[in-house]
């Protein structure tokens, strides 16, 4: 009983990173209908910005956390302006190969600069032992899960409530007729990089004190997003949300009881089932985030 | 390209590459150069093998690598621990390739578009998984070593050890030819019309009698059996295989291969192989900043230049004014 609890936090943590990097990618799928490879090596940009900011330059680490999402925000917005607003028109095949090829920069300017050893980035919470019923647990893992929940229950609000979170519906389900009302569609699809990325910086900063940080980590992140993201149906962003979850759940179970080594290769085989069996997600919606 | 060249030309010249070819290890001398060409050999024939699923029947495939990689295996497994003949080996990795491209074709092809592209990299990396942790088949991380050289033999007209670094390059030159071959056959003829036809417009070309999923089975198992093939080479130069040898780094490679080089352009994609494996190999460029390089690259001229650099040349080539057509033949030209 204890093992199985244990590894039910082990999966909720591993869920709530794959999370936010699949709740991004399902939202720029489902905005701006593109398929981002490099979504991954952005969660390594802003684990390294956080690195920086808490390692190197020694802000404490809420602040830390915080400019990490800031620095995200703008790259993201950036990543749009140069390389996915000239795309953006042309078929998918385009589009994975230009973000490959964004990918494979990112990755490989992060070994230049950073090396390929991993870092390990420590906070005092996450030596810090939380203890109750013979259970326990790191403080950090406590933040990451409260602080990931809270900001997709915010990312919720925004886009149920918020006139430019409904504009970024309306997107999803119509461009042209959104262009045609008056939405600015441009700055819409810039928005949801940045936020998109921003949520990254965020989640890189909860994540990083957890596990260690390295160059080529992306490259499995984003497949791993695609795995979450395609169970969810595709560019649904709660069902993107509940695909890493279950994704992260069944990893950790896998690990714990089937076979270390192949809960990687479970979590692409169920990809595959859910592509196959249910191409609509296992949500089923078929438009709209 | 050539009504105006005559075929003899044509001919010649390719004569000539042969000939520059079976010389070349002569002049070189240096092992590690001899051992770059083999490099580039086995990338040649891998792009070529790749470009007729992407290229030509318009699949983009991520799961190249895989089958390289289960070709490397089958063929490794069999000659270690069966002790089976090069030549049986060699066709076994191809024929074990295949075999599983066929199988895995039926889901897959029922996927569209960039969900095949996301099926088959699962796949791609479900097969990694698998190359590193049944140990007791592949040897896992530890990699199966002791693959035996080559021994080709057909009884009364051939026996050949093959050991030296310069014999493995004529043998590579060999298999190259084969693909060569048979890639030039198969894209020329009936089969590559129906190729293409399926890649610009499926239900256009089943109206005219073409049976896009047949032809799409075709181009995937050959370019897997090709792939195979060349991973069975591969197992019995190196000696060792091992997980790694499935990575996606391959797939990454080949991506920037054709597409640099010229989608579905055999010429294009023989260019791109060689600039994008001997060239930096030469030059020593150290493989971070050759990445960063390639993907900058990728990046510019799937905007810019979607017809890759063997696109540009032609293009260039033509508007030159010596050149029998002008520039406004050469716009004319464009499928």
């Amino acid at each position: 009983m204890q093992t199985f609890l244990e590894q039910i936090l082990n999966g909720l943590t591993l869920g709530a990173m794959y999370a936010c990097v699949a709740a991004g990618q399902a939202l720029i799928f489902g905005v701006a209908r593109l398929i981002n490879f490099a979504h991954g090596d952005m969660f390594m940009v802003g684990a390294y910005v956080f690195f920086l900011a808490f390692s190197v330059a020694g802000l404490p680490y809420p602040v830390a956390v915080l400019v990490a999402a800031i620095v995200m925000f703008a790259f993201g917005g950036l990543f749009e302006r140069t390389i996915v607003r000239p795309i953006l028109d042309k078929p998918w095949h385009v589009h994975l190969i230009a973000t490959l090829g964004a990918s494979i920069v990112l990755a490989n300017s992060a070994v230049l600069i950073w090396g390929t050893t991993p870092k390990q980035v420590t906070t005092s919470y996450a030596a810090t032992i939380l203890e109750f019923a013979g259970f326990r647990l790191s403080l950090q893992r406590v933040i990451l899960l409260v602080v990931t929940l809270l900001s997709f229950y915010g990312l919720h609000l925004f886009l149920e409530r918020t006139k430019t979170g409904k504009a970024m519906k309306a997107m999803s389900q119509n461009r042209e007729a959104c262009a045609v009302v008056g939405i600015d569609v441009r700055r819409i699809s810039t928005l949801t990089f940045a936020m998109s990325c921003g949520l990254l910086g965020l989640a890189a900063g909860l994540v990083t004190p957890l596990y260690a940080i390295f160059p080529t980590m992306g490259l499995g992140l984003t497949f791993k997003a695609f795995a979450a993201v395609i169970m969810g149906g595709f560019g649904q962003v709660n069902g993107a949300i509940y695909g890493a979850f279950i994704l992260g759940l069944t990893e950790a179970l896998a690990a714990g009881y089937i076979a270390s080594d192949y809960k990687d290769a479970i979590a692409f085989a169920m990809m595959i089932l859910v592509l196959l069996l249910r191409p609509q997600g296992l949500f089923g919606r078929k438009i709209g985030i | 390209m050539s009504k105006e060249k005559s075929p003899y030309v044509y001919a010649a010249l390719s004569l000539a590459l042969l000939i520059a070819l079976i010389a070349l290890p002569l002049v070189l001398k240096s092992g590690y150069l001899i051992h770059i060409l083999i490099a580039t050999g086995m990338y040649t024939a891998l792009a070529l093998s790749y470009d007729l699923i992407v290229g030509h029947v318009g699949l983009l495939s991520l799961a190249h690598p895989a089958f390289f990689g289960v070709g490397a295996y089958a063929a490794a497994i069999a000659a270690t621990r069966l002790g089976t003949p090069f030549l049986a080996a060699f066709v076994f990795g191809g024929i074990v390739a295949a075999g599983l491209a066929l199988l895995v074709s039926f889901p897959f092809f029922r996927l569209a578009g960039a969900s095949f592209a996301i099926g088959t990299l699962g796949f791609a990396l479900i097969m990694q998984l698998v190359a590193n942790n049944s140990i007791p088949l592949t040897g896992g991380p530890l990699c199966l070593m002791g693959v035996p050289r080559p021994r080709l033999t057909i009884p009364p007209l051939l026996d050949w050890q093959v050991s030296s670094t310069t014999e493995y390059y004529y043998l590579m030159l060999a298999l190259l030819l084969v693909v060569v071959a048979l890639c030039s056959r198969l894209t020329t003829s009936r089969v590559g019309r129906a190729f293409i036809s399926v890649r610009e417009e499926e239900t256009l070309a089943m109206a005219s009698g073409v049976n896009p999923l047949k032809y799409k089975t075709f181009a995937f198992v050959i370019g897997a059996l090709i792939a195979g093939s060349v991973g069975a080479y591969y197992a019995h130069y190196s000696t060792v295989v091992c997980p790694s040898d499935l990575s996606n780094y391959m797939t990454t490679v080949l991506v920037i291969i054709l597409f640099l080089g010229g989608v579905g352009r055999m010429r294009g994609v023989i260019l791109g192989s060689i600039i994008f494996t001997f060239i930096p190999e030469f030059l020593r460029i150290a493989a971070t900043w050759r990445m960063v390089i390639y993907g900058v690259l990728l990046l510019v001229t799937i905007v810019h230049m979607p017809e890759g650099l063997d696109g540009m040349l032609t293009k260039t080539l033509r508007r030159l004014p010596f050149s029998g057509t002008s520039a406004r033949g050469a716009e004319n030209d464009q499928r």
